[in-house]
């Protein structure tokens, strides 16, 4: 091929002219867009701005994430049951917290940015649920379902009968078992329902309410449900039961008499009892509920509920009826009685108040050196501490 | 430092009337300094005077009058911006030319994203024969239609070195800084070219190099 020749640089082969018409178009360009462009600051400063938004964003995003499913406090992902031989805890990333007694299995249900279900099938926990969370939390246990949004509250169950037991706050309890199908317990309110029970017969519903009957079982750890002392209560212990079931031999009094007559030939003596002085206290009668309660223990010393009627007797002579030295005659009666171990550390705990507040100071700090003694890590080590040493006085 | 001419500069010039100024002769220092205080006379004066060398190399750059004439605009506008930092105001036409090449690549960079992403749309793809005075010698218009051919297959950012290298006589090291990119890059983005345009035109190159 003949090559043409070519002498570099080729720019003199071009032509470079521009229409003036061009030109005075391209410098009207310029100037309209100098008027339009922000400042080369202003535009710094923004571009500046938004990548510290975005910076932030993607932090908060990193610690703070869209809330998904529920995770252990370790941010590991949930397992779908979680069980425990002996009584342990378990965290969660949004604070939330279960403490799970001896033998004790959760199943995870569900576990979504709106709701987290576990299923209770054996043993007992404690639930701290963080309130305001995005979750609304669920507590499924054999016939009833707890829900919750933030409370601390204690689900037990055991062969023939499940208790919840608030501390905190307020849940719906619903099932079958459950009056009504529906209630809603407050702080120091307890239900317990009754497992494999026929539904209940709503017109033989009312009159057969009986109190406590799980307290015939042997206790099982870890002390958990009993209430912050240093609030003022209504009931801590005594609970609320609607079932037209026959109460189980566990339940059942050897030698129940029957001080109401409307009550069907299933009631239980003392369960009405309970009953009616929970009424009382309700009713602002702490006098009335003493009574009742000093009628059970006297008719029915015999009997496994005994030891919380005991209790509830310390509880309302100490705080509703200002008489601490009768009070702590109860509380020691109720823990040489045997009472539950869900219930003694606060017996025990109260125990001290008492003595204390009667001038006891001797009394008051043996008692406090047992509670020391059995509840290392109690949660009333504090209190008992300070009442041992600096009696409240009556 | 060129002494500015102060007597003979207006101190202000309508755009009406661009004509009153004899721009080829008035130095290029003089200009910068009135412009970088604050005269827009002055700006206008570098714009007339230079707007036809940055508007020719960026056509022949990127081979679209359109993108042309915009990075014409963003030339211009950034060299105002930044008036205050030529220092050697004497430079003034290298300076901008350095900035239209700039201009040119961040169009590569874009146009080759776009080519990736699929958005891509076929734009005026003018020949170097196009850009050629209409009165030249029918060989050369050969020859450069036999160098466009050859240009027409290399990337870009390869032809543009070549171009700069040959058609605007830049050296090695101004490819470099305008392109921005090492020596070692620049000189094998033209070699790769050149290779090329070798086996179809015989360049005798009068560029002065480092």
């Amino acid at each position: 091929m003949n090559k043409p020749p070519l002498r570099a640089p080729l720019a003199r082969l071009f032509d470079q002219h521009l229409p003036e018409r061009t030109v005075h178009r391209l410098w009207l360009r310029i100037g309209r867009a100098e008027l339009g462009r922000p400042r080369e600051k202003t535009r710094r400063l923004a571009w500046a701005a938004g990548a510290v938004f975005c910076s932030l964003l993607a932090v908060a995003m990193y610690f703070f994430p869209r809330p998904g499913s529920l995770r252990l406090a370790s941010r590991e992902k949930l397992p779908t049951a979680i069980s425990s031989h002996e009584p342990s805890s378990v965290s969660f990333d949004d604070g939330s917290r279960v403490e799970l007694g001896r033998e004790t299995l959760l199943d995870v249900l569900q576990s979504t940015d709106r709701a987290f279900v576990l299923a209770l099938r054996t043993g007992q926990a404690r639930f701290s649920v963080v309130p305001g969370g995005p979750r609304a939390w669920r507590i499924e246990c054999g016939p009833v379902s707890v829900d919750v949004v933030g409370t601390i509250f204690s689900v037990e169950r055991r062969s023939t009968v499940v208790r919840v037991q608030v501390e905190r706050g307020r849940v719906l309890v619903t099932g079958q078992g459950v009056p009504d199908r529906i209630a809603r317990l407050t702080a120091d309110e307890s239900l317990f329902v009754p497992i494999g029970a026929a539904l209940p017969n709503r017109s033989a519903a009312s009159p057969t309410s009986s109190v406590e009957p799980s307290l015939n079982e042997p206790p099982s750890a870890p002390q958990m449900g009993a209430n912050d002392d240093s609030r003022p209560r209504r009931s801590a212990t005594v609970a609320r039961r609607l079932d037209g079931a026959a109460p189980t031999s566990a339940e059942r009094l050897p030698s129940a008499s029957a001080p109401d007559q409307s009550a069907p030939p299933t009631a239980d003596a003392v369960d009405v009892l309970l009953q009616r002085a929970d009424m009382a206290q309700r009713d602002g009668a702490p006098s009335h509920a003493v009574s009742l309660l000093q009628r059970l223990v006297t008719e029915h010393p015999q009997d496994t509920r005994v030891p919380l009627a005991q209790f509830t007797l310390g509880r309302l002579y100490l705080d509703s009826l200002g008489e601490p030295g009768r009070a702590a005659g109860y509380f020691t009666k109720a823990l040489a009685a045997g009472i539950p171990a869900v219930l003694a550390e606060d017996a025990q705990a109260r125990l001290v108040q008492a003595l204390a507040r009667s001038g006891n100071v001797a009394g008051a700090a043996n008692a406090a050196a047992r509670y020391q003694e059995r509840f290392p890590t109690g949660r009333h080590l504090e209190e008992v501490t300070r009442w041992a040493h600096h009696a409240p006085g009556p | 430092m060129a002494r500015v001419p102060t007597a003979r500069l207006p101190t202000e010039l309508s755009l009406a009337s661009p004509a009153l100024l004899p721009l080829p002769s008035v130095e290029d220092a003089a200009l910068v300094q009135r412009a970088q205080r604050g005269e827009t006379w002055a700006r206008e004066a570098i714009f007339r005077k230079h707007v036809e060398y940055v508007h020719a190399l960026s056509l022949r750059l990127v081979r679209d009058r359109s993108e042309a004439e915009d990075i014409v605009q963003d030339t211009f506008l950034s060299a105002f911006r930044r008036l205050d930092q030529l220092h050697e105001a004497g430079r003034l036409r290298g300076w901008l030319g350095s900035i239209a090449v700039h201009q040119a690549h961040r169009r590569f960079r874009r146009r080759r994203w776009l080519r990736f992403v699929g958005l891509a749309v076929a734009g005026e793809e003018l020949n170097l024969d196009e850009l050629a005075h209409a009165a030249l010698d029918s060989d050369l218009r050969v020859a450069l239609i036999h160098v466009d051919a050859v240009l027409g297959k290399l990337p870009e950012e390869v032809r543009a070195a070549w171009i700069l290298r040959y058609v605007e006589g830049y050296s090695f090291d101004e490819i470099r800084i305008a392109s921005g990119c090492s020596l070692a890059t620049a000189k094998r983005r033209v070699n790769r070219a050149q290779t090329q345009v070798r086996e179809r035109v015989e360049i005798e190159e009068e560029v002065a190099d480092e």
